[in-house]
């Protein structure tokens, strides 16, 4: 028990440390202590479960072990900046002003294919477009575009927009979602009134309808039902 | 914050519990290690019924542990555990004082080793 809980902080920040020497382009959007202990918790837990003669104090400890160790130093690099500094790293800028920061590409092991499968993913082909390239401390890659490349928005070119508001789904593959049909102050007799409107007969024969802010419907029948 | 606190709390009440675990258990095999020895040694004065009493207390000690020691120890261990003793009452009923003597050190060295693997030291560590 003792031994196990000793191991598990010791390989815990082994793995931590490992992550942070390999690099963010390994984190995959998790930061490195997330990843380390979603990598032990499955393994830990795998474990008693496949040998019956292995307590399950064994998977119990280090797996409760591991969730306080993630906990408590998450909670820590919350209130020191310094502190998740070391532990998670910071964002390393790539793209600067539209220069390409090769140091930075070099101590983040990443090549410039690399750097053009990320742009994209994010549907930017021409790299000269791009501003700001910055790898985050979760491996993922924020792009700021030139203004001139920025997709326009209704305010820049002076269009008042119409804000419809989140749709809110009142019916979900006929059942009656009556809370929602309550937050939007309707009742079932309005919704029967609509379902007919569109064809059904009753709401068992809707898959889906929702209702935005504006009352606009997005409707559509189950298979088979008119 | 009160995430962090409960994490503080059972971190440290895990460490206690670990400390608490490895301390009775040491003491645990302590005690069946002596009455081992104690029946090693009567069965060579050739005090048949002494050994077989203290050989039968350290079985007895072992196996009324039965539900903690499922908990904490590998099962492999308590089945190896359990055929040691059996093999040491064996040779003390069939009064064979040559086999008594190294059956009891065999149970003695596995007792000591539980207790030493649960140990947190370097060699038990690492």
């Amino acid at each position: 028990m003792g031994v196990s809980f000793v191991r598990t902080i010791i390989v815990f920040l082994l793995l931590v440390v490992s992550l942070r020497i390999m690099g963010k382009r390994q984190l995959g959007e998790l930061e490195p202590i997330e990843l380390v202990v979603a990598i032990l918790i499955s393994n830990l837990a795998a474990q008693p479960l496949q040998d019956i003669g292995t307590p399950l104090i064994y998977g119990i400890i280090p797996v409760l072990t591991l969730l306080s160790c993630q906990v408590l130093i998450s909670g820590i690099t919350v209130k020191y900046s310094r502190i998740r500094r070391m532990i998670c790293g910071s964002p390393s800028i790539l793209i600067d002003n539209g220069q390409i920061i090769q140091s930075e590409m070099r101590r983040n092991r990443i090549s410039i294919d690399e750097l053009y499968v990320e742009l994209r993913s994010k549907e930017i082909t021409d790299i000269a477009t791009v501003k700001h390239a910055i790898l985050e401390t979760n491996g993922t890659l924020s792009v700021i575009l030139y203004p001139d490349f920025s997709p326009v928005t209704p305010r820049e070119i002076g269009i008042a927009s119409d804000d419809v508001g989140s749709p809110v789904c009142v019916i979900n593959d006929g059942r009656v979602m009556s809370d929602n049909l309550r937050l939007l102050g309707r009742d079932i007799k309005w919704l029967n009134k609509e379902i007919s409107k569109r064809g059904a007969s009753e709401p068992e024969d809707v898959y889906i309808m929702s209702v935005d802010g504006k009352g606009n419907i997005y409707f559509a029948v189950k298979d088979g039902s008119t | 914050m009160k995430k962090e606190v409960f994490a503080t709390a059972l971190l440290a009440v895990i460490f206690a519990l670990s400390v608490a675990n490895t301390y009775f258990l040491d003491r645990l095999t302590g005690q069946i290690i002596e009455l081992v020895e104690e029946s090693g040694r009567m069965a060579a004065y050739g005090d048949w019924e002494k050994a077989q009493n203290a050989a039968e207390q350290a079985a007895r000690l072992w196996k009324e542990q039965d539900p903690y020691t499922h908990i904490v120890l590998r099962h492999s261990d308590i089945e190896s555990m359990n055929d040691d003793f059996y093999e040491l009452l064996e040779h003390i009923y069939s009064h064979d004082a040559g086999a008594v003597n190294s059956s009891a050190a065999l149970v003695s060295e596995h007792l000591s080793s539980i207790s030493q693997i649960e140990q947190i030291r370097i060699g038990s560590v690492f």
